[in-house]
């Protein structure tokens, strides 16, 4: 732990817009975060989420809108007076500083008394293990090492909001993934708000409490990470967020509170949805299932799954799982399904060319 | 280097448009001071005589005398084809750096650019010490029985020729080389892969892909040798008069600022033809 | 292909490329180095061969006076206008660098003409105006004459190292705190140090050796090297000159080598022209 007293403080952005020339880079968004609250801002390149980040560090300027830290409109006051830590995509750290300069120039630049910046400097060196590189310039440490010297950097200054902007994109994937466990640790220690922009569903997926997902300046969907897996609110967070099977029906009827769906194409198949307001026959709607919620069969399950007849197509092994296409009579997109590869002799072994039942509970679906 | 690249971001643009550009603000005013508007008045001292003639008098005779007309063609000429010499001499040797050299580039680099870092002075005093009548290279010419008198090429225009070309070649191989660098390899490769032979990928595939860096280097020499006057005035003896080395003599010997004017003029326009075709494929490339 | 080894045939071709690549590096550095033996001999004139070896040409260059103290007046020169040059011109470049200004361009090219005129013209030209303006042939006259040049050199070897750079580290230092004149002081300058350093060394460079400029404001306070060099040339054809040549030589030499400690060799490929 670095400060004792450590303090984190809620972000809140009101209506906030901006546009560069004719391009609106961001509609009017409001968006509330809690203090400690670790939030993703997720979505693909120029949909907006960087420019959301740059705002709330006073990198960029609003055309419209608030955005409060704590409980101050921070709207008009400068980056270097917000009280922020950030760590950029490259890091951006100083090429003419050692690690442990680095790392001390945000307590220089608030006037702290040399011992005590050593006594910080230290401690934070120690909590990122980098102790042994503090008189290494940043060109000698590896990405890994670099990261943590930004993360160090961020952090020292006992920063209520933290801003990561894309800070796992420069690794490599196995260390990825462990800098994405120290990275979790360390903010649930510290308490941190953090605010992360990233393009990488699995990274938002694992490290956030919620789960912010944009595309073209617009906020799509927050919610926390399973929420969003499991009820994605759009064709755009389903298809973003995961593999996604969508499966295009008509409403034929209505049956107490189900509404009885046809696949497209697929005569004398019927599926069925819970109902929801706005549902009336003859309309069109979407179903999404995601393909590990989908089980094969040899025999027509009972009329409590959802089922569709096909033939499988292709099969992959992707090491937990295997992945298997079905095609349906007169759909063109098949049906996915991953199969958990449990090292039962029967996974793995369906064969190409054979007929089979593609079910799932209704639970497991979302109707779009 | 490219400015666009700088901003990512396109600023929102508002009134003049100059946002940021205040620090330019000492610069721009020193150069107007000391370059353009010297330039301005030079251009008014060519319309400048004793009074007796209309004001184009200079230029009329200029453009008239059969001499000064062959003076203008002459720089021209020396510039083109020294610039013609600097590519055939210049570009296997940029192939070479950009392509063969493993550890060895950096010390072929510091060859290249050293000559550039002695006085134009020295390098045409070695020039006048290898080329004399009784210099090394007749020696050995004489001694090996393959000419049977000593060499006068000190007082032909040859010897300006080794001494611009050896000025400028640098400049030529350095465009080349920092254009070739970016014409990815796999690409000739690839035409070998498809069959072509060695000679054929190269005059197919890297040559075009390399003229760009041909023709900022060919501007950027002929620019230089028009502007040059030291090379004509010690090695040339009188044999090669460009307009720079008429500058000069009419500066010392005849001090007619006018006349002097004008002929600087001429070189002004040529210099301001060079740089717009310089901007021109420049920009044509797409990278300022 | 360890089992299907073939004799490879000689890459005639490439031994041809190689033999012209040695051929045109002697070319390159035949007249220096054969002026630089010059310098070490012992002969009155410069003939062929060489029969005895002396230093006394560098005796005489250093009891000439006129080479020493116009050796000491280009040097003072070159201080001066890479001095006035930094100050007037690493502004621009970091303003050109960061501008958003669709004028940044326009401007950019502005400040590199004076590398494309040629320099005899800019001596004439400015030898009339400065007198015109009362400064005429003065110090202070070559000082702005050399500056006019040297400008463009720090201007382009700053703003390109500054491009490079990117803006992220000034980003992440206004975000820790620092203020506009810190994150100047903290974290720009020393970015574009080795710029500044290497554009003001090219410079001085450029100016020692200019004597296009320097020649019309040649008087007797006023002579640089390559003036005084240039009236010895034509008068004497004794080694002297070689001495005087050699030394010149080595301080390039060894300003280039600050260079490429300080960038790395490959920057000036980009740059120098």
């Amino acid at each position: 732990m670095v400060n004792s007293d450590t303090h984190s403080a809620p972000v809140s952005l009101r209506g906030v817009t901006r546009t560069f020339g004719d391009h609106v880079a961001l509609h009017p968004m409001t968006l509330d975060i809690q203090a400690g609250e670790f939030v993703s801002l997720l979505g693909p390149s120029g949909c907006g989420k960087t420019t959301t980040l740059r705002i709330v560090a006073g990198l960029e300027s609003t055309d419209a809108g608030s955005v409060w830290i704590g409980n101050r409109d921070v709207t008009h006051v400068s980056p270097n007076r917000r009280g922020l830590g950030m760590v950029f995509q490259n890091y951006a750290l100083f090429p003419h500083m050692s690690v442990a300069e680095n790392i001390a120039f945000g307590l220089e630049m608030s006037r702290m008394p040399k011992a005590e910046i050593e006594t910080q400097v230290a401690r934070i060196i120690d909590m990122v293990h980098l102790s042994q590189f503090a008189d290494r310039m940043p060109a000698k440490l590896s990405g890994g090492q670099q990261q943590r010297v930004a993360l160090a950097r961020s952090l020292v200054t006992n920063p209520a909001v933290l801003l990561l902007d894309e800070p796992m994109a420069a690794l490599d994937k196995n260390l990825r993934e462990t800098m994405q466990y120290e990275l979790r640790q360390i903010q649930e220690t510290l308490g941190t708000t953090t605010i992360m922009v990233t393009h990488d569903q699995e990274e938002a997926l694992s490290l956030s409490d919620r789960i912010v997902v944009m595309d073209k300046g617009h906020l799509l969907q927050a919610g926390a990470p399973q929420e969003i897996y499991d009820a994605p609110a759009n064709r755009f967070v389903s298809e973003f967020l995961g593999a996604s099977n969508l499966i295009e029906c008509e409403v034929t009827g209505l049956d107490g509170d189900e509404a009885v769906l046809s696949p497209r194409g697929m005569s004398g198949v019927t599926l069925r949805a819970a109902m929801r307001p706005g549902i009336a026959a003859g309309e069109a709607v979407t179903l999404s299932v995601r393909p590990e919620r989908i089980s094969m069969s040899q025999a027509q399950p009972d009329s409590s799954h959802q089922a569709v007849p096909g033939t499988i197509v292709t099969h992959v092994f992707r090491g937990a799982s295997h992945a298997y296409q079905i095609r349906m009579n007169g759909v063109e997109t098949p049906i996915l399904v991953y199969e958990q590869a449990t090292g039962h002799p029967e996974t793995g072994k369906r064969n190409i060319g054979s007929k089979v039942w593609a079910h799932w509970a209704s639970e497991g679906q979302t109707v779009l | 280097m490219s400015l666009a690249e700088s901003h990512t971001r396109p600023k929102r643009r508002v009134g003049w448009g100059l946002q940021g550009l205040g620090g330019t603000l000492p610069a721009v005013i020193f150069l107007i001071a000391f370059f353009v508007l010297p330039l301005v008045d030079n251009t008014i001292n060519s319309f400048e005589n004793d009074g007796s003639a209309a004001a184009i008098d200079n230029y009329v005779r200029l453009f008239t005398d059969s001499y000064y007309i062959e003076v203008i063609a002459r720089t021209l000429w020396v510039s083109l084809l020294s610039t013609l010499i600097c590519i055939v001499l210049g570009y296997p040797i940029a192939y070479y750096l950009v392509r063969h050299t493993e550890g060895s580039g950096a010390f072929l680099i510091f060859l290249l650019v050293a000559p550039l870092m002695t006085s134009i002075i020295m390098r045409t005093y070695g020039w006048q010490i290898l080329l004399a009548r009784n210099g090394p290279i007749s020696n050995w010419l004489l001694d090996f029985g393959l000419i049977d008198r000593p060499l006068a090429t000190l007082r032909s225009p040859v010897s300006v020729y080794f001494g611009v070309v050896h000025i400028l070649v640098p400049y030529m191989v350095i465009s080349i080389a920092s254009v070739l660098q970016s014409v990815d390899r796999r690409l000739e490769e690839a035409a070998l892969i498809l069959g072509a032979s060695r000679w054929r990928a190269f005059w197919r595939v890297t040559l075009p892909l390399s003229t760009a860096g041909i023709v900022t280097g060919s501007i950027i020499v002929f620019m230089l040798c028009n502007g040059s006057f030291l090379t004509m005035l010690l090695l040339g003896n009188g044999s090669v008069v460009t307009l720079p080395l008429l500058i000069y003599q009419q500066f010392i010997l005849v001090n007619d600022a006018g006349f002097a004017a004008t002929m600087g003029n001429v070189l002004l326009f040529l210099a301001l033809a060079c740089l717009y075709l310089q901007l021109r494929t420049v920009r044509g490339r797409g990278h300022v | 292909m360890s089992g299907s080894h073939s004799v490879r045939r000689p890459d005639l071709g490439l031994i041809a490329l190689k033999v012209y690549v040695v051929a045109f590096f002697a070319f390159l550095m035949a007249p220096i180095v054969v002026v630089v033996i010059y310098s070490f001999s012992d002969m009155a004139y410069t003939t062929w061969p060489i029969t005895d070896l002396s230093l006394r040409w560098y005796q005489r260059m250093l009891e000439y006076r006129p080479f020493m103290s116009s050796l000491a007046f280009s040097l003072q020169v070159a201080v001066a206008a890479a001095v006035l040059s930094i100050l007037i011109g690493v502004p621009a470049a970091l303003a050109l660098a960061r501008s958003g200004s669709r004028y940044a361009e326009a401007v950019m090219t502005f400040l590199l003409a004076p590398l494309s005129m040629p320099m005899i013209l800019l001596g004439v030209a400015l030898l009339y105006y400065l007198s015109w303006m009362g400064l005429g042939v003065s110090k202070l006259s070559v000082v702005l004459g050399h500056t006019v040049v040297s400008l463009p050199y720090i201007i382009r070897t700053v703003a390109a190292v500054y491009i490079q750079s990117g803006r992220s580290q000034e980003e992440a230092a206004t975000i820790l705190g620092a203020g506009r004149w810190q994150v100047f002081w903290h974290v720009t300058l020393p970015m574009v140090r080795a710029g500044i350093l290497a554009g003001a060394i090219f410079a001085m460079l450029i100016s020692l050796d200019n004597l296009p400029i320097s020649f019309f404001f040649a008087g007797p306070d006023t002579n640089t090297l390559p003036v005084v060099m240039l009236a010895y040339q034509q008068n004497q054809f004794d080694p002297a000159i070689a001495a005087i040549s050699t030394t010149q030589t080595v301080i390039a030499v060894i300003m280039l080598l600050i260079v490429q400690r300080l960038t790395g060799l490959h920057h000036i490929i980009g740059q120098k022209r």
